[in-house]
């Protein structure tokens, strides 16, 4: 049985914001209603599979976050484009997302390493840092324990060290 | 700074999604749950113009077309006088309301075009359904509301000229320091129209609205657009009205009549988008749930005419004469319609079409509404509305 009335429609004005701006974040804001949709049309239907515990959100995200698995190739020319796009271009840029003041030869390289992640990993980067989900949210939204996620974590961090160490050198970002 | 934290440092500020968008999604998302309710399927959910939303709509038009042909059958056979069945109706309609089946050889009234049921159409207009909404899912071109007035009332006159002029008051809101008698800015000397019983003019707006500070409120008079001031109707009228402890009597001299009247009421406003004559028309549509025409008939010059064969009123744009407004009553709901380039049969084509909701349906379709209120700020207790008699 779909969710309908209220219920519904106080689900959708509580998290659509958050969901698109996760969404938007990852893979621009063009593609980004789409995949909101899809987020909530299956939000609606799968209700009642929802998992007892857990939030609204953290299971909004995991349907969000595996509907954003179709887009990995997406996700990952995004972040190449802030590596191989110098500071003044990605100003100009078409995404409004990637003219981020951050941008830069040291951000250019986090995110160029970033996708070079897992994509388990890549989730649980993104949804930390930049959606500032607990341990326990970003495993619910991941499908891991907790536990799993603070492990990787500290995993991941490692991983991006050692890709951002490795990467050579890009001549036009360093000038 | 590690990557990570750099990383994060870069969190990309993401702007609101685009107003339209997210309605659009919204009522894709209730179109979806009322399908599922009713058992139609679910439609693919997509974003308004995108490349994966218009492959759907074709898509969806093109199912459309499927079933039209279908009822396009179904009703050419029902009709007939025949007694073999329908060839495509079975697969497309309920069974209920399906042609007989078994031969039957008297000529037998055309079946009901909504199965037999027990359940209660919902009338527009009522108590448990006020407003009309667009049928499903319909773009919008515009979409508010406006909460009504604390304490505000309006009256709807119509002159002895045939000119509309409407009043409204709002209570004891604290009124600005009255200007010392003098000139406006266009240098017309600006009279005090009798203050021992009305109240200060205090100034006037293009010739055509009138701002009066009462003891305990504001009244505003708005004449006809491009009117000289103080014309004899206006004076007239400003000379019938009198105050009774806070009861603004209007004691309409011969020759005036009353449009409407009544307290300041919640107002449910969208433009629908509708194809008239091959054209995109935007019709605009305001509701007001126990309302009346003097707050739906703000502005306008209005002629009597008759709308879905209820008494309503018409009022043509001075500088456009094919843009036209008609306000009447749905039941107990007021409203006001208007498009440019139609005529009222397009506009009562429009509201036909148009399904009964209530407040509630509205929000869970197009979002909360705004606060009911503005803080109350009035400064003595509520006004009465207008009382009005004749001469």
């Amino acid at each position: 049985m779909t969710l309908t009335g209220p219920a519904a429609a106080r689900l959708y004005d509580d998290h659509v914001d958050a969901i698109y701006g996760y969404i938007a974040r990852r893979i621009g804001p063009d593609l980004a209603v789409d995949v909101v949709g899809d987020v909530f049309e299956q939000a609606l239907k799968a209700h009642e599979r929802r998992p007892a515990k857990g939030t609204d959100r953290g299971w909004l995200m995991a349907i969000a976050t595996a509907l954003l698995r179709r887009h990995g190739t997406t996700e990952c020319a995004r972040l190449e484009t802030w590596s191989t796009e110098s500071a003044d271009a990605l100003h100009g840029a078409t995404d409004p997302l990637l003219a981020n003041p951050a941008s830069g030869r040291p951000t250019a390289t986090a995110m160029a390493a970033a996708a070079e992640l897992d994509p388990v990993d890549r989730d649980l980067l993104f949804l930390t840092a930049w959606e500032h989900c607990s341990p326990g949210e970003a495993g619910e939204a991941t499908g891991l324990a907790a536990a799993v996620v603070r492990s990787r974590l500290g995993n991941i961090r490692k991983e991006l060290k050692r890709l951002v160490a490795h990467r050579p050198a890009d001549p036009e970002l360093d000038g | 700074m590690n990557p990570y934290q750099t990383i994060e440092a870069a969190r990309p500020s993401v702007p609101p999604m685009p107003p339209i968008a997210r309605r659009h999604l919204r009522e894709h998302l209730f179109e979806i749950a009322t399908r599922s309710q009713t058992s139609l399927g679910d439609p693919n959910v997509t974003a308004p113009n995108t490349a994966r939303g218009n492959a759907a709509r074709l898509a969806a038009l093109a199912l459309l077309g499927v079933v039209g042909v279908g009822g396009l059958a179904y009703s050419a056979s029902r009709g007939a006088e025949t007694n073999v069945a329908a060839p495509n109706a079975a697969t497309t309609v309920p069974v209920t309301t399906g042609p007989p089946t078994t031969p039957n050889t008297v000529l037998q009234p055309p079946p009901p075009t909504i199965a037999p049921t027990t359940t209660e159409v919902p009338e527009p207009g009522t108590e448990a359904t006020p407003l009309l909404l667009p049928v499903g899912r319909q773009p919008l071109d515009e979409l508010t509301v406006v909460r009504r007035s604390l304490g505000g009332a309006s009256l709807l006159l119509r002159a002895p000229d045939l000119s509309t002029i409407s009043i409204h008051e709002a209570d004891g809101i604290q009124p600005e320091p009255p200007a010392p008698p003098g000139t406006d800015e266009a240098g017309i000397t600006i009279p005090v129209v009798q203050p021992q019983v009305v109240g200060t003019l205090e100034v006037i707006h293009d010739g055509t609205i009138y701002d009066v500070a009462v003891p305990c409120g504001t009244l505003h008079v708005r004449d006809r657009d491009g009117s000289i001031p103080y014309r004899p109707e206006i004076v007239s009228l400003l000379s019938s009205i009198r105050l009774d402890r806070g009861t603004i009597n209007v004691a309409l001299p011969a020759g005036w009549g009353v449009i409407g009247a009544g307290p300041s009421t919640d107002a449910f406003t969208f433009g629908l988008p509708v194809d008239i004559a091959e054209r995109e028309v935007t019709v605009s549509l305001t509701q007001y749930p126990d309302g009346n025409l003097a707050i739906a008939g703000v502005g306008g010059q209005w002629s009597p005419i008759t709308f879905l064969g209820q008494p309503a009123w018409i009022s043509r744009d001075a500088d456009d004469a094919t843009e036209i407004e008609v306000i009447g009553f749905v039941g107990t709901t007021a409203f006001r319609i208007g498009a440019r380039a139609v005529d009222v049969a397009d506009l009562e084509a429009v509201v036909t079409g148009l399904e009964p909701g209530d407040v509630d349906e509205w929000i869970t379709r197009f979002g909360e509404l705004p606060p009911a209120t503005d803080p109350d700020i009035r400064i003595c207790q509520a006004q009465p509305e207008f009382a009005v008699t004749s001469v």
